[in-house]
């Protein structure tokens, strides 16, 4: 018990001595200076405390992302609806960039004879025919032609209301007239006709048949639509894959379109 | 060979010093003094005491002897209090720790600047409210300390009686 005491007492005298020693060196430290003492000190001990402090920011920088977890996840999400309506608004400009430049092109080929009638495209499986946003409502009817400018787009098939289907060309059920010439001539007259043919649709593709066996047909040779029921001088694409039978007295190929028919935003309907 | 004990404790304490000033603003070293206090013998205790608070004054660029002043004024509110509240292991002895760690960083806020440049510095009401809340830490850190502590004795005399 008596050690108890005395052992509390001494560590008294510790606070008592710390106090004493503390007045003592600040007088020093503000009177005369201990300089050396602060050099040797700092000397021994800045770089750790240096290496201590660096090692400390960084665990409470790791520990900080933790904290500010809310806020970044806020952040994130305001990032994320600002980047969705940046993408709405530019889909928005992109339907009516393509609408600009479908209009353009309509009009730059001169189609202002005939009335049309601008549709858009809708999604659907079929890769056959194309579904479009205007129906009878809008003056379409069935057996009315689908074209982009001076391009063959297809032929509406089936018209309700507010929406009908177009039969494309590489549809089984499609069967047109065409010619075949070469391309790049400024004026594609009846003498410039190389070949006449059918191009009908199939599991391969758009196919054209009854090309002359005598003709001058080759590959790359574009093909026009020259049909009564379209009723028009529109281009269709280029020959592909010519390939002839010698027991046959005609030619056949396929034909590869202008248009990508998937990536068509808007199409025209010339109603009659 | 104890003295040099002392001074490796010094030495690693100051560096865990300087590692959880960095962190959350934590004094180790107060607290190292604080949890070590009754429990080792006087002349080491002043060692480290004297020693860790004259480096921390140069580390910290206070006038040499502020850190051991407000060591020392701390442990002397403590001592005072324990005339009438016994520093026990239980929530009393505790609670008076806690009111000298927060009186630590009480003065840590304003006696260096008042020494050195004779300003008193505004403490603001987040200020005290940190204060308590790393007292409160601090207190954790001693519970744990004390524990281990007790253990460690334990495990010594058991060892004594069996070379008994």
């Amino acid at each position: 018990m008596k050690n108890n005491t005395t052992k509390v007492e001494n560590n008294n005298i510790v606070v008592y001595i710390s106090l004493l020693l503390a007045i003592v060196l600040l007088l020093l430290d503000g009177l005369s200076g201990m300089k050396g003492v602060r050099n040797a000190l700092s000397f021994v001990f800045e770089p750790t405390t240096f290496q201590a402090n660096i090692a400390g920011s960084k665990v409470k920088e790791y520990f900080q992302t933790f904290v500010n977890l809310g806020k970044f996840r806020k952040e994130f999400n305001d990032l994320k609806v600002a980047s969705y309506d940046k993408e709405s608004q530019y889909s928005n400009y992109i339907i009516l960039k393509n609408e600009n430049e479908a209009l353009k092109k309509q009009i730059a080929l001169g189609n202002v004879d005939a009335k049309y009638v601008l549709a858009n495209t809708l999604r659907d499986d079929s890769v056959d025919t194309m579904a479009i946003d205007q129906g009878s409502e809008s003056g379409l009817q069935q057996g009315d032609v689908v074209t982009v400018g001076n391009v063959f787009v297809g032929i509406v098939s089936n018209v309700d209301f507010k929406g009908s289907s177009v039969r494309l060309p590489s549809d089984a059920n499609s069967h047109i007239e065409v010619v075949v010439l070469k391309p790049g001539r400024e004026e594609n007259t009846k003498t410039n006709i190389l070949s006449s043919g059918v191009v009908s649709g199939s599991a391969e593709g758009i196919k054209i048949e009854n090309i002359a066996m005598n003709s001058e047909v080759v590959d790359g040779d574009a093909v026009y639509i020259n049909d009564s029921k379209v009723g028009g001088f529109f281009a269709l694409g280029y020959i592909v894959a010519l390939s002839s039978n010698p027991a046959s007295t005609y030619k056949t190929a396929f034909v590869s379109p202008i248009l990508d028919y998937d990536n068509l935003m808007q199409v025209f309907v010339r109603v009659e | 060979m104890p003295i040099l004990y002392a001074f490796l404790t010094c030495f690693l304490a100051i560096f865990l010093e300087g590692f959880l000033v960095a962190l959350g603003n934590f004094r180790f070293f107060f607290l190292l003094n604080l949890a070590l206090f009754n429990k080792i013998n006087w002349k080491y205790i002043l060692i480290l005491v004297v020693l860790g608070s004259v480096v921390l004054d140069v580390i910290y660029h206070y006038v040499l002897g502020t850190n051991l002043l407000i060591t020392g004024i701390s442990l002397l509110l403590m001592l005072g209090i324990s005339l009438l509240v016994p520093l026990e292991y239980n929530l009393p002895g505790y609670s008076v720790k806690f009111f000298c760690i927060f009186v630590y960083y009480l003065l840590l806020a304003f006696v260096p600047e008042l020494i050195s440049t004779g300003n008193w510095a505004n403490i603001t009401g987040l200020m005290v409210g940190g204060m308590v809340l790393k007292a409160l830490i601090s207190i954790a850190f001693c519970v744990v300390f004390d524990m281990v502590w007790s253990r460690l004795r334990r495990r010594d005399e058991g060892m004594k009686l069996r070379s008994l």
